[in-house]
């Protein structure tokens, strides 16, 4: 079904994907740092993550002809770790909130009381 | 690929993703959490669609993403399904599961957005 | 005309992975965050496609489409039980500028190095003429196998330890519990039937992808990945029961991954070659036999991970009253 064939990016995809990485990485800093709930910190801090992957999936992608594998090595191993590092943070705010009763960091204030439903 | 044929691949593609668009403005308002969560679905559904189209004018190594994806999208669902249960492991065709409330009285569209705060997980 | 179409594909889909990656931070909610946060996982992978990085489409689609959507949302059912799954409203006050104002600089940082720095040395003449000699023909798997296998290690330690990490969280009495969740489904309902028909394809897919990974794209990380989303499958619809932490079977699965590649790399050290330096003759055996390893700890690994520590059978997640930890 699939062979080793050369599977080159378009010529403008480096350009249009490191804006969109580099927005991304804004994006995510403004939101670890705004948000206050810890779940959606650590969506944050994956969002950060994926938008430094896909700026450095650019650069290997830069100057036409084959993409460099090295970089591309490099974001796979980042993408597994940082799936692992959010395990862990995860397992922390469930932690947390476990001991607390709120998934947010002492010093930054209380969570308001759980209504019945309040699934959004 | 090149030429007309390939270029209509992408369109058809591009096409794909604006709906792909409309789901993630269905994830967006909701009201409800399986209405997000089958909209989620969707994007799993035409991101395999775009794949498919996009492999005979980039390269066939796109269906092999394609097959991945299609065989753990699903696993979200699995995913929110269980955690919707009361102790997290649970299965809601079991028998003591809690069921949605009957649709009584009957649906009335004019007031369907005021189901939303009889919202279940 | 195909590259024009091909712009504007582009384009379309970086607005969207854009507006997926906003959403999941703006707004009110966290179950709506969780699922954005899925859906832009989706869209990112697409974009590994658009940018000829199919290896990294491939664990892309695994984790981030999959794996990622079922920690979270199990995170965000157990912050439910534990009464924590409500938003909290922003900061307000002159701080609120604070963080919109970093992320603006760090956009602004990054699109001005994109622009001001020079083109990167090609690596081309050099790896065409090293990955002959790498043995195999996919150069993301020489890279990692071979090139920079030092840095692979480390990274099967690392996901270890981040599961030891999980692990420590659970309760001290539940040390020697099964890991997660006591799974329950009704017999012969849609979640039982799920779990019969996906894990074996998705242990045949996982299984190729291995193999595959040595000449077309694929490889350790990839199989392993959608290995570890057919064991989390199985142990959802359950099929099987998770093991407790102390199981013989279990260390040794997630031991040998990285064990196997230490020892391939300290036995290629005392027969001369230098540590993980592999010879060419011997190289595609050493890299299978690593990958196979490999491949299964990082199932094993990623599966405990999204798993969660050790549970006793009655119920752990409810806070007592007087709010302390039970």
């Amino acid at each position: 079904m699939t062979g080793a064939d050369p599977f080159l990016p378009a010529a403008h995809a480096p350009d249009v994907y490191a804006l969109g990485g580099a927005v991304l990485v804004g994006l995510g800093v403004w939101g670890l740092l705004a948000l206050r709930h810890l779940l959606r910190r650590v969506v944050a801090f994956n969002v950060i993550g994926s938008g430094i992957f896909l700026f450095f999936g650019a650069i290997a992608a830069r100057g036409g002809g084959e993409p460099d594998p090295v970089p591309q090595a490099l974001i796979i191993t980042g993408i597994v770790v940082a799936l692992s590092a959010s395990a862990l943070a995860v397992t922390l705010v469930a932690a947390l909130a476990q001991r607390r009763g709120g998934a947010v960091l002492p010093g930054e204030g209380r969570q308001p009381p759980e209504a019945e439903t309040d699934a959004k | 690929m090149t030429g007309w044929l390939g270029a209509w691949l992408l369109l058809c593609a591009a096409g794909v993703l604006v709906t792909l668009g409309a789901a993630l403005w269905r994830v967006w308002r909701g009201p409800a959490r399986a209405d997000r969560m089958m909209a989620a679905q969707l994007v799993g559904t035409g991101g395999v669609a775009v794949l498919m189209l996009l492999a005979p004018a980039q390269g066939w190594a796109a269906l092999d993403v394609a097959l991945v994806l299609a065989i753990l999208a699903a696993l979200a669902a699995v995913g929110f399904v269980k955690a919707s249960t009361p102790d997290g492991a649970g299965d809601p065709e079991e028998a003591d599961a809690p069921h949605d409330p009957p649709l009584d009285p009957p649906l009335d569209l004019a007031t369907d957005s005021a189901r939303s705060d009889r919202d279940v997980a | 005309m195909t590259g024009a179409a091909a712009l504007m594909l582009d384009l379309l889909l970086v607005v969207l992975v854009a507006f997926a990656g906003w959403a999941a931070l703006a707004g009110r909610g966290v179950f709506r965050a969780v699922v954005f946060f899925i859906a832009y996982g989706l869209l990112v992978a697409l974009g590994w496609v658009r940018l000829g990085a199919v290896n990294v489409a491939l664990a892309e689609a695994a984790i981030g489409a999959g794996l990622t959507g079922v920690l979270l949302l199990a995170t965000v059912g157990r912050l439910e039980r534990a009464g924590a799954a409500r938003d909290v409203p922003l900061m307000r006050g002159a701080a609120a500028w604070v963080p919109a104002l970093a992320g603006l600089a760090v956009t602004g940082a990054l699109v001005w190095a994109w622009f001001a720095l020079p083109l990167p040395e090609s690596p081309g003449p050099q790896l065409a003429e090293a990955l002959p000699r790498s043995g195999v023909e996919n150069p993301v798997t020489a890279v990692l196998l071979n090139f920079r296998s030092w840095d692979t290690l480390l990274e099967a330690i690392v996901l270890l330890a981040a599961l030891l990490g999980v692990w420590m969280l659970g309760r001290d009495g539940d040390w020697t519990a099964p890991l997660g969740l006591r799974q329950h489904v009704r017999e012969g309902g849609v979640m039982a039937g799920f779990g019969r028909v996906l894990p074996p394809l998705g242990l045949l897919v996982g299984v190729w992808l291995l193999w595959a990974g040595a000449d077309a794209p694929g490889g350790a990380f990839q199989g392993g990945t959608v290995l570890a989303a057919v064991i989390v499958v199985a142990l959802m619809a359950g099929v099987a029961a998770p093991p407790g932490v102390d199981a013989l079977p279990l260390r040794v699965a997630l031991v040998l991954g990285p064990g196997v590649f230490l020892g391939a790399g300290l036995v290629l050290a005392a027969l001369g070659a230098g540590f993980l330096t592999l010879p060419e003759a011997q190289a595609k055996a050493v890299i299978v036999a690593v990958e196979t390893a490999l491949t299964l700890s990082i199932a094993v690994t990623l599966a405990g991970l999204v798993l969660g520590p050790p549970t006793a059978p009655n119920g752990a997640a409810a806070r007592t009253p007087d709010g302390a930890r039970p």
